[in-house]
């Protein structure tokens, strides 16, 4: 007990200290939690099909991991802008929808015949080309037409629709190709707005080329165009709200980035950035098949 | 033979009475108590003895103390030996830095604003203690010196009270991206001590301790961060992970330093 005034004296002078209240300084207190809806964009990266299998790349694009595979051949694969679900196709088989892990979430029915799919920016609708019906799965999405058999000319033959792709607005851009009456063919890009204040127009493709592919950016200003034949592809850049149009690249196959920043391609067995070819995953010599971003 | 018999049934009341466990019987008591301890800071109220580097500023720091209120229930296994469980709270400071991918101007999307945030970090404790009582100091557990030894599970949140951003683009409008991450951190620490109880009019005792901390968590000291790098568009994608894991850091090592010495003064009640 001798001891205990001592003790006493300590304990009051460290209760003492140190009891001033913060003074903000700058900004004072923030909640992230009411910050509104800034939120970072969400990690975009490129999936691809290739040898059966479902690969997705990181965002840097320096490496893969194997989503699925022993899943026969798959014709095309897609994922949505949240980047959180992949529809894939077998041909002859339903389209499947994987999520990023590459579990299997489950199968579109009736879609055995479907030739070309791309997510809609809500991330929850899947448009589907059905020979040259337009359907959608998931929430429907307004557009100005379905039944897209009505713009080939009358007397076209070997009708196709390659591809198509549904801006987040219900513009449609598609490419048809046709055989006219005089043994031509004819390939061409068409721009459908949703409204009636808006003409539609036409892009030629030199020499009929066949259209591989469609990709839109997230906004649907632009879309990446990849056609031509063994030997001499193209990539082109479109403006869809006026057509104008660039080429980019030769490369069989590209996505382009969800921002529209950058473009990634698969040419010599290398899935590569656009913005800096050094910059790529080697991938093998097998088909890649297709890839979005 | 009746005067022997009555003196050894005296001895052996006496010897039975002295073996009893706990002071004058009492076993159970409760404790509430208060620790601090010079801060090379910074405190919750950004104060101490360093040189704190707030928003790039080299600031002179302050005497102030770290400091921490708990609360005991402590039972005496024996003479010597008591069983206690423990919680306690401390606030402490944290001034760090996180990174958001630019969102106000499109043409800058692949650069970072930069944002000096200072938290105040409340850790609440749940342990276990044992403390050792010294008979041969004259000690009667709960009564007089010990040493002891604890283990304890610590978590802690921040909560963001000042910040500075610094747009990378200062002429766009002054919105950012949200961080996206729970400012938590968990760790397992144990703890030893040196410590003395006073006993005071009838059931009431006054305890000091001195008692050290450490975390059991050593290798994650040297948990590694994930780098945006400016220059890297792709890796803005990472940002909210790269600030997790570095609030994580920062915000360990700031409570092993808060917690890592105290003096610890507490008042407590024999229960029965």
């Amino acid at each position: 007990m001798k001891t205990l005034p001592v003790w006493l004296l300590i304990s009051l002078g460290f209760l003492l200290a140190g009891c001033e209240k913060y003074e903000t300084q700058f900004e004072g207190p923030y909640d992230d939690a009411a910050n509104p809806g800034m939120l970072p964009p969400s990690p975009a990266r490129v999936v691809f099909a290739q040898d059966g299998q479902v690969h997705m790349l990181n965002p840097a694009l320096t490496e893969k991991k194997t989503l699925i595979s022993n899943f026969g051949e798959i014709s095309l694969v897609s994922v949505n802008y949240a980047q959180n679900l992949i529809a894939c196709k077998t041909p002859g088989l339903d389209v499947h929808i994987l999520d990023t892990i590459g579990a299997i979430k489950g199968s579109v029915p009736n879609t055995e015949n479907v030739t070309w799919f791309d997510w809609h920016k809500n991330n929850l609708t899947l448009y589907m080309l059905d020979s040259f019906t337009l359907r959608f799965y998931g929430p429907t999405v307004s557009v100005p037409l379905t039944n897209l058999s009505t713009i080939f000319p009358a007397n076209a033959q070997e009708k196709s629709i390659p591809a198509i792709a549904v801006t987040p607005n219900g513009w449609l851009v598609l490419a048809y190709r046709w055989l006219t009456p005089s043994l031509e063919y004819q390939s061409r890009i068409r721009v459908i707005p949703n409204t009636s204040s808006v003409a539609s127009y036409e892009l030629n493709l030199t020499g009929a080329s066949k259209v591989r592919y469609i990709r839109l950016v997230e906004n649907g200003a632009v879309a990446l165009v990849g056609f031509g034949e063994p030997g001499n592809y193209r990539a082109s850049l479109i403006n869809v709200s006026n057509g104008s149009n660039a080429a980019i690249s030769d490369a069989e196959l590209g996505a382009i980035h969800p921002d529209a920043a950058d473009a990634a391609f698969w040419k010599n067995g290398k899935i590569f950035s656009h913005n800096d070819n050094e910059i790529g995953v080697l991938v093998g010599s097998s088909p890649v098949t297709s890839m979005d971003w | 033979m009746r005067l022997t018999l009555l003196c050894l049934l005296l001895l052996a009341s006496c010897a039975l009475h002295g073996q009893s466990t706990g002071y004058l019987g009492y076993r159970y008591y409760l404790k509430a108590d208060f620790g601090s301890m010079i801060s090379r800071g910074p405190t919750a109220n950004n104060r101490g003895l360093n040189g704190l580097e707030l928003y790039g500023n080299n600031k002179k720091g302050s005497f102030a103390m770290n400091t921490q209120f708990g609360l005991q229930a402590g039972f005496a296994l024996s003479r010597a030996d008591v069983l206690l469980a423990e919680f306690s709270q401390l606030n402490t400071g944290l001034s760090t830095v996180a990174l958001t991918p630019v969102v106000n101007d499109p043409a800058t999307a692949s650069q970072f604003d930069t944002h000096h945030l200072f938290y105040n970090v409340r850790s609440r404790s749940v342990g276990l203690g044992y403390q050792h009582f010294l008979l041969k100091k004259g000690s009667l557990a709960p009564f007089g010196s010990f040493i002891s030894f604890y283990l304890n599970w610590n978590f802690a949140a921040g909560e963001i009270i000042d910040k500075r951003t610094f747009y990378y683009n200062s002429a766009a409008p002054e919105v950012h991206a949200k961080f996206s991450f729970e400012p938590k951190v968990a760790y397992a620490s144990g703890g030893i001590g040196i410590g003395r109880n006073f006993i005071l009019a009838d059931r009431f005792l006054l305890g000091f301790e001195w008692r050290l901390n450490f975390p059991l968590r050593l290798f994650y000291l040297y948990k590694g961060n994930i780098q945006p790098h400016p220059s890297n568009r792709y890796s803005r994608d990472g940002a909210p992970e790269y600030n997790r894991k570095h609030f994580e850091n920062e915000a360990f090592n700031r409570l092993i330093l808060h917690n890592f010495l105290y003096i610890k003064i507490g008042a407590g009640y024999l229960l029965y």
